[in-house]
């Protein structure tokens, strides 16, 4: 393995997993001083029965809580002085959020807020941030359908995106309880989108081991229980390691660049309605085959979170790479066999046109990684790996 | 003598930047709806004042109301209010008093006085039946208030309101005197400084008030008179000993404020009751006119001087609160802050503070706890802001935000707290986090039915919400009629269905429906007063709607000033720090009774009364009141307990713990592993945060223990705690393991890991011993192959063991 140059790695998220995982709620809470938390949640999203289930985790903590379980579906900036308010008021100090997506962000936003004095000191992520220092704890309890940003230092509170590790949420939950029976296709999405990101930061030259260690946990646990979740075989179970992987998926995320994937299936998306995960799968093939001609080795590596060290062991080097972009292949094929709306195979499938492609191509046009995006996504548009050839 | 029916309805109203001097009529309905005193008071301030404005600035108004009932005879009517924004809180203020100006100022022809603008230098005002005018009051100014007042009422026959220093100074404690009684609370009297306004002048006994309906009058002030002569408090508690009767019982149950709040109780606090007191100084009546409860007392000091006796929240806050506990002491603090206009209570917090603050090394550590040295001189200080007095003069709030120890400032919204601790009256804790002027002991007086008569439990949330909100409206009622509040002892509590009804029952009723406690009970006797004086029609139910409507305008009035349910709070100490005096260390659990209480007066969580609670009330708003509808959706909860698991869990703790002690005496084996531990060591299995418990230990001849379930009662050498009660049911339905319980940290080890290990071994054996093989190979980590006669006979002679205590 070899050691960059230079790298920096970060995780203070502390995650607590398994059955009755959120009875600790009270205990993490307290070693960080905190006994008034808010505890956030869409109702639209995870449901009224599970807002009572993180609330009963508190039943002989002697604690008063504060809920609002009314959080909209996509970030509003001018929700956040309301929540503040209501932080202040309920003589709040910490934050319990459910959920995923912009219900997450919406929390960190608040949580900045609150912790920098309620003057809404934030950062637009490009600029000379100034660090806000520790921010007061943030709890998030995962459900199914993240993606893992849950977990980065990346928020958006409707008008611009922010970037800090404080962001970072505290302690992470992931209880069954909470593994709701949810949209197949949201959560295959969710995993998707983790799991190209998990792949990209594991191929990252400057991410460093440790980055490298959450994105080979990430990948294996997503493509070893993902169809196991469509299947519904031990659902809840599957579902909790499948969160995991998105988890761990996050915090490589956070500590790599974004990749190729991510970059132009955020393209991409702007001109179709299929998901976003979906579009980052179609990519991932064509981007291993291009990333296997200059590092194939690195991209065998792969191979070892998604089949084991035994087969791993016993698989010729110069077939490692060919082998991972198969398995890929294979498990997209085994979550299209269990979803209505399929994984497509190409982008032409994703009835993106050409002209929309070429603009993208043209707006990601960056000297001498033009040439490596041009091949993904000619492969892309056709379905077919270079690899292959 | 003319003679006035009912009331005059005449209010004087003063410019003091212009010297304009006016005269209005209020009309009937606002009369009806907001009784008289306090209610109407309020009503004039709230059509008159913008939110926002300066409590120091010419803006300001001070509206004093006399009482309705006042001069028609009825018993304890001598009082009237002062209605102003505080200077201290930055918030609605009203406040109270017996004095002799009322009775003047209503026998002079009026109902009211209100005061607007800012005198260019200080004036007096003196008022008669015929003329209200002006003077310099150059002269007066720097007296303090009993010099200015014989100079002002040479002949004794005229009643006086005036400041002293502390009020020229703008001391945001300071008070105004009228003879020997005050308008305490809030900085009014900064008020009367800021508008150079030192004293008030009302020359009366020209008008004579009498009843509209003399024959229903006479009837219900025969009743009054009969309820308060029978009352056990007032009849015999504040009349012999005055309010300084008090200390004993807060002192008793843990509500004595001792050293800024630390500690809840003292054993010299009888030093400073009012029965020592009464003994000490021969003490005789010195009350408001006119009173049959005569609660005011004076007395001869040693020396032969005669002092007016400090009533028990001077007591409270300016002893034992300092840690003195010298009657003389006291007397001596009280009449220096009587002489210069000061507010005994806030001053003795601020003091506290400055004791606490000076321990704690946030300032030099001039006064100390205990010692009366320096006090005076603070006093003194802080009247004519003075080098730290200069400070000290503006509160315990601005204190602390300034020095730090802001969670042992001692004050609600700016008001510092009066002599009730409310740790041990968790009702009063919700009354005083929601009192309108801030830290307020007389707007729902919860802590009587909670310490004193023991009608609730003080140490439950319980019906608290809906007795606070029922004394609030009953308070805000009497304080406009007006009656003295003490009366409300008497007739609410002598009625024949309360006073017949078994305590028992009575206690059971209040406690568990309190909805229908308050449905019968019976206190007709104040409307009938009022009724009867009027000739307007009102039963008790509208006149507790009055009390409402008054309530709900004055926290109208404080929502426009930004006040909202973070001001309903309490200082940090009485939410975090247990007292002293309390093995139990409670704390107040603030949230869920004010949750129920916002519920009850019809506020949205946020403590804003809602647009609904404002008209069924019939108060217009003045000001936008409409919050984003998002908020309605917040909600605070208190998710309560599991009594079920608890109760098991307790269960299996005492007999583990028995369990291991018979063990130690039966087995070899568990003796060994004993020996392992050293003589005098104690372990304990706990529940976090405060659930079952389980302590064991060898005393120094090495016998093992089960020492019982309080690990607060001793040192602990090792501490194992389960993180929470889900895991130590895993645990005690045996389906996970100790060791696997620690692999997966759901156990705190807090002590030294080699005894942990020894314990765990120990904990192990004891299952062995206890279960069935089936249910120990669940419970322990691997189950070991004993000899049968060691299993079963251990066994039987453990459970025997277990049982009986051995």
């Amino acid at each position: 393995m070899r050691l960059p140059d230079e790298f920096s790695f970060s995780c203070p998220l502390k995650i607590n997993c398994g059955t009755r995982a959120l009875a600790n709620l009270p205990a993490e809470l307290s070693a960080f001083n905190a006994n008034a938390p808010l505890i956030l949640a869409s109702r639209d999203q995870v449901g009224r029965k599970r807002v009572s289930t993180v609330i009963d985790a508190f039943r002989t903590s002697g604690l008063t809580l504060g809920i609002y379980d009314r959080l909209p579906g996509q970030p509003q900036p001018d929700l956040m002085p309301v929540l503040a308010r209501m932080y202040r008021d309920g003589g709040c100090d910490s934050v319990i959020v459910l959920g995923h997506g912009s219900v997450v962000d919406t929390a960190k936003c608040l949580n900045l807020m609150v912790s920098t004095g309620f003057h809404g000191r934030t950062d637009d992520s490009g600029g000379d941030a100034a660090d806000p220092g520790p921010l007061r704890p943030l709890m998030l309890v995962a459900t199914s359908g993240g993606n893992g940003d849950e977990v980065t230092g990346y928020a958006s509170d409707g008008v611009r995106r922010l970037c800090s590790p404080r962001l970072i949420p505290t302690v992470a939950f992931i209880d069954p309880a909470m593994m709701e029976d949810r949209n197949d296709r949201d959560v295959v999405d969710g995993a998707l989108i983790a799991l190209v990101h998990a792949v990209e930061a594991f191929l990252d030259d400057t991410a460093g081991p440790m980055c490298r260690a959450y994105a080979h946990s990430a990948i294996g646990l997503i493509v070893n229980h993902l169809p196991a979740v469509l299947r519904k075989t031990d659902r809840k179970k599957n579902l909790c390691a499948a969160v995991n992987g998105q988890v761990a998926a996050g915090c490589a995320f956070f500590s790599s660049s974004p990749g190729v994937c991510h970059v132009l299936a955020t393209g991409l998306k702007q001109g179709t309605d299929l998901p976003l995960g979906f579009l980052m799968a179609i990519l991932l093939p064509h981007m291993l085959a291009e990333a296997g001609f200059n590092q194939p080795e690195r991209v065998g590596e792969l191979l070892y979170p998604m089949v084991g060290a035994d087969i791993f062991a016993v698989t010729a080097a110069d077939l490692k790479t060919p082998r991972t972009i198969a398995l890929f292949w294979e498990f997209f094929d085994a979550l299209n066999a269990e979803l209505s709306l399929k994984i497509p195979t190409s982008i032409g499938d994703a009835e993106l046109t050409d002209e929309q492609i070429k603009r993208i191509q043209s707006r990601l046009a960056r000297g001498s990684i033009d040439d490596h995006v041009a091949r993904i996504l000619e492969g892309a548009r056709h379905g077919v790996t270079a690899i292959d050839d | 003598m003319k003679t006035i029916v009912g009331t005059s309805n005449r209010i004087v109203q003063i410019n003091l930047s212009t010297g304009q001097v006016a005269e209005f009529q209020v009309d009937a309905d606002d009369r009806r709806r907001f009784l008289g005193g306090k209610g109407l008071g309020l009503k004039l301030l709230y059509d008159r004042m913008d939110r926002g404005i300066d409590p120091l600035g010419e803006e300001n108004c001070i509206a004093f109301m006399m009482g309705v009932l006042m001069g028609t005879g009825a018993p304890c009517t001598g009082r009237f209010s002062a209605i102003t924004k505080s200077p201290l809180t930055g918030i609605m203020l009203h406040s109270s008093c017996g004095g002799p100006f009322g009775m003047a100022f209503k026998t002079a022809g009026y109902d009211g006085l209100l005061i607007s603008g800012r005198a260019p230098s200080p004036v007096v005002i003196y008022i008669d039946e015929n003329d209200v005018h002006m003077v310099n009051g150059d002269d007066s100014w720097g007296l303090d208030t009993q010099a200015v007042q014989k100079q002002l009422n040479p002949d004794g026959k005229a009643g006086v309101l005036a400041i002293g220093p502390a009020g020229e100074n703008q001391v945001l404690i300071a008070n105004v005197a009228s003879g020997h009684r005050f308008l305490g609370r809030g900085g009014l009297g900064a008020v009367m400084g800021s508008k150079n306004l030192k004293a008030i002048v009302a020359r009366g006994k020209a008008y004579k008030i009498v009843p509209a309906n003399q024959k229903l009058f006479n009837r219900a002030k025969k009743r009054a008179a009969g309820y308060i002569e029978n009352n056990p408090v007032t009849a015999d508690d504040y009349r012999n000993y005055g309010t300084s009767s008090h200390v004993n019982w807060c002192n008793d149950g843990g509500i004595l404020p001792v050293k800024n709040f630390q500690e809840g109780s003292h054993p010299q606090a009888d030093q400073v009751s009012g029965e020592t007191m009464r003994q000490r100084y021969h003490a005789t009546p010195s009350t408001c006119k006119p009173c049959s409860i005569m609660c005011g007392h004076k007395g001869t000091l040693p020396d032969g001087s005669v002092h007016q006796i400090p009533e028990y929240e001077t007591v409270g806050l300016l002893g034992p609160n300092l840690g003195i506990f010298e009657p003389d002491t006291i007397t001596a603090f009280s009449d220096r802050c009587g002489l210069l206009g000061m507010d005994t209570i806030s001053a003795g917090s601020v003091l506290g503070w400055c004791m606490e603050a000076g321990e704690k090394g946030l300032i030099p550590p001039a006064l100390k706890f205990g010692a009366a040295e320096g006090i005076a001189q603070a006093l003194d200080d802080m009247a004519w802001r003075r080098g730290f007095g200069d400070e000290m003069a503006n509160g315990t709030r601005l204190l602390s935000k300034r020095y730090g120890g802001v969670d042992f400032a001692i004050q609600i919204k700016g008001l510092e707290m009066p002599a009730y601790d409310p740790r041990g009256a968790w009702g009063q804790g919700l009354a005083y986090a929601v009192a309108n002027r801030g830290a307020c002991h007389l707007s729902a007086t919860t802590f009587a039915l909670e310490v004193a008569f023991g009608f609730l439990n003080p140490y439950t949330t319980r019906a608290k919400a809906r007795f606070v909100a029922f004394f609030e409206n009953l308070n805000a009622a009497v304080n406009s009629l007006h009656t003295c509040q003490f009366t409300s002892y008497a007739y609410v509590l002598e009625p024949p269905i309360v006073k017949y009804t078994p305590k028992f029952l009575l206690r059971l009723i209040m406690q568990y429906l309190p909805a229908v406690a308050i449905l019968f009970m019976d206190i007709s006797i104040f409307s009938k007063l009022w009724r009867s004086v009027t000739g307007l029609r009102l039963n008790q139910w509208q006149m507790l709607k009055a009390g409402a409507r008054i309530h709900v305008l004055e926290r109208t009035m404080n929502t426009g000033e930004g006040i909202s349910r973070k001001d309903d709070t309490l200082p940090r100490r009485f939410l975090t720090e247990g007292r002293g005096c309390d093995a139990k260390k409670r704390t107040v659990p603030l949230q869920p009774m004010l949750d129920a209480y916002y519920r009850l007066r019809g506020y949205d969580p946020h403590g804003i009364p809602t647009e609904k609670t404002l008209k069924r009330l019939g108060i217009e708003p003045k000001w936008d009141m409409v919050t984003d509808p998002r908020l309605d959706y917040f909600q605070m909860v208190s998710p309560g307990g599991k009594p079920v698991k608890r109760l098991y869990l307790s269960i299996m703790l005492w007999f583990m713990g028995r369990a291991i002690q018979a063990a130690a005496r039966v087995d070899r084996e568990v003796r060994k592993a004993f020996d392992a531990i050293p003589d005098g060591f104690t372990f304990a299995l706990t529940v976090a945060p405060d659930g079952p418990a389980m302590l064991v230990g060898k005393d120094k001849a090495g016998r093992v223990r089960y020492l019982g379930a309080n690990p607060k009662q001793r040192y602990i050498d090792l501490k194992l705690t389960i993180k929470n009660i889900e895991a130590a049911i895993l645990l005690f339905t045996f389906q996970e393991a100790t060791v696997t319980a620690v692999a997966r940290d759901r156990l705190i080890v807090d002590g030294e890991l080699p005894a942990a290990c020894t314990v765990v071994r120990i904990l192990d054996m004891v299952e062995v011993f206890l279960l069935p093989k089936r249910l120990a190979s669940l419970a322990v980590r691997r189950y070991p192959q004993w000899p049968p006669f060691r299993k079963y006979v251990g066994r039987a002679l453990i459970y025997l063991r277990a049982v009986v205590g051995l």
